[in-house]
């Protein structure tokens, strides 16, 4: 593989797994072009001669320096407060990584982005052939460096433990995948009336 | 894959995060200390005289008004302009050349700047056709993208429920060498697992799998399969694709590039049949030509292949396919015999035209209300004037 490929694969696969913010970014921006328009707006009606649509500029500023007499100071403070807890969570979200629930797979001749609904639909069925049970009987819920499969026995017919485990690990090692993940294997003491 | 600009996603937000952040903050603080309420309940009116007698030194003819009110208007157009721009910058990177051999009008590697393009629904079709006949699958699409200058398809598959992504994978990689023995060189392939989406999904990583599978056949679900494919099937054609702006073709090119293909057809690949040269249907099945028209459309060459079972995975995978230098060489022999063969690009530029649509309507409507401004104030002047004579 050229370093060319080599590079476009890391980027790719980086780019697959970590979300783009284009949601939030576009949400903003949309914003900003409506507060743009409203006030180029008011400032044509105003140049035209013509009624605010729904504060005139020379109002906004006016009414932005006597807004400490008009509003009780609790009101203020309460208002100042929200607003900056808001941009601390912009500031936080344009900061993290943004992890998308995807997992990366060996590198070879082609590159392998996995959905984690994906490895939890074939860990389910891995771990209910191992235990014999229905699929609808196993929940497998993947986080960013683990598996966590709860299995339902059936009522009076105890699950092999080991077999899950085993069938679960080795399915997992098959993957190879990147943030590895570690399986932890949780069985209910009650059954469910078996199907 | 696509090419959003993501630094740029997350340097907007940081900017307007920080921005709410000091105003929110500043605002509070100011509120909560009495001492600086004080203040700003003081400095608010030298703040106002200050405002008045910048409105008033900044007059704008003598309509009354400051003219940073147009200067407002102006900032607002500019911001409303870049945001587009930057809303619109979202997305893209799709492409729709896979290859190209020669051509290059700056470096001339061929004599005569001869070119051959392959189509990138050339590896969309022919491995969407492949992947429907993989039963684990539910759902797939093959799409071309441009990553830094690096022509990279990306197979998405959406599996059934329970497939093992390894399983998948494996198949898909079987595909992906027959695809790439039949070119002839190789491009960068990203496979993308996804869940085939169903109801019955809890939380985003959950999945409690359907249908017991212990007799250990692939194939699990029951439900039609979702028809998102963009494939043709068994049988398909892809279609090589050559574009000139300005060329005559004769026979003589037509032939030889036949032969080449009926040539690798005998020797290089059992699976692989050449079909007949297909020149924008002027040609018929036998290569008996008729007249050939220069298309003013810039379409130039078709070469039909039929490829009935080359790339389902099976097939022998030593063979090449269409030799891309050979059919370059080709491209520039048809150019010499015939003249004139020059190869035009065939870029795809979906999302511009609406960008223009939008900034060329901002200009319009900053100009019609500069316009009636300045017509406003002539009509204000004028009636003073008259009325003052």
């Amino acid at each position: 593989m050229s370093t060319s490929t080599a590079s476009v694969y890391r980027r790719v696969l980086r780019r697959e797994t970590h979300s783009p913010r284009s949601g939030l970014a576009i949400t903003v921006a949309v914003v900003l072009i409506l507060v743009a328009a409203w006030l180029g707006t008011e400032s044509v009606l105003e140049l035209i001669g013509r009624p605010a649509l729904l504060v005139a500029p020379g109002d906004m500023l006016g009414s932005a320096l006597t807004v400490s007499d008009a509003v009780p100071v609790a009101f203020l403070v309460a208002a100042g407060v929200v607003v900056a807890v808001v941009g601390v969570l912009v500031i936080v979200v344009s900061l993290k990584p943004g992890r998308r629930g995807r997992h990366t797979g060996p590198t070879d001749r082609t590159a392998l982005v996995v959905d984690d609904r994906a490895i939890a639909s074939s860990l389910a069925r891995t771990a209910a052939h191992a235990a014999d049970l229905d699929p609808d009987q196993v929940i497998v819920t993947i986080g960013k460096r683990t598996a966590d499969v709860h299995v339902r026995p059936s009522s009076g017919l105890p699950v092999d433990r080991e077999a899950i485990v085993e069938a679960v690990t080795d399915e997992v090692e098959r993957y190879e995948l990147s943030p590895s993940l570690k399986t932890r294997i949780d069985i209910d003491k009650k059954g469910v009336v078996g199907k | 894959m696509n090419d959003t600009n993501r630094g740029l996603n997350r340097t907007l937000l940081f900017l307007l995060g920080l921005i709410l952040l000091l105003v929110g903050a500043a605002v509070a603080v100011a509120a909560a200390v009495p001492d600086t309420l004080a203040g700003w309940k003081k400095g608010a009116s030298t703040v106002r005289q200050n405002v008045s007698d910048t409105v008033t030194g900044t007059p704008l003819g003598d309509t009354g008004h400051s003219w940073l009110l147009v200067v407002a208007v102006a900032a607002a157009v500019v911001a409303i302009v870049l945001l587009l721009l930057f809303v619109f910058r979202q997305g893209h990177g799709h492409t729709n050349r896979l290859v190209r051999v020669g051509g290059d009008t700056k470096h001339r590697d061929t004599p005569t700047g001869g070119a051959v393009f392959v189509d990138a629904s050339v590896a969309e079709q022919s491995i969407g056709a492949a992947l429907k006949e993989y039963a684990n699958l539910a759902s797939s699409s093959v799409t071309t993208y441009d990553v830094k200058g690096t022509t990279t398809l990306k197979i998405t598959a959406n599996t059934r429920r329970g497939v093992s992504p390894t399983d998948v994978r494996r198949h898909i990689d079987g595909i992906v060498a027959a695809w790439d023995s039949a070119l002839g060189q190789d491009v960068p392939v990203v496979i993308q697992i996804t869940p085939d989406s169903s109801p019955g999904q809890v939380g985003r990583a959950a999945s409690p799998a359907t249908s017991p599978d212990r007799s250990g056949s692939a194939d699990l679900g029951q439900r039609p399969v979702a028809a998102r494919r963009r494939g043709l099937g068994r049988g398909a054609r892809p279609v090589l694709v050559g574009e000139a702006n300005h060329f005559e073709f004769d026979r003589r090119f037509e032939a030889q590039l036949g032969e080449v293909l009926a040539d690798r057809g005998r020797h290089g690949a059992q699976r692989l049949r050449a079909g007949p040269v297909l020149l924008e249907g002027d040609v018929d099945r036998h290569g008996r030509q008729r007249p050939v028209v220069p298309d003013p459309d810039q379409r130039l060459l078709s070469v039909g292949e039929q490829r009935d079972d080359a790339l389902d995975g099976r097939g022998d995978q030593r063979h090449r396919g269409v030799d891309l230098d050979d059919a370059r060489d080709l491209a520039d022999q048809g150019r010499q015999s015939a003249g004139e063969l020059a190869v035009v690009r065939h870029e795809c530029s979906f999302a511009l035209p609406s960008l223009w649509v939008w900034m060329s309507s901002i200009v319009t409507f900053t100009a019609a209300t500069l316009s009636s401004v300045c017509r406003a104030s002539a009509v204000r002047m004028m009636d003073r004037n008259s009325r003052a004579s």
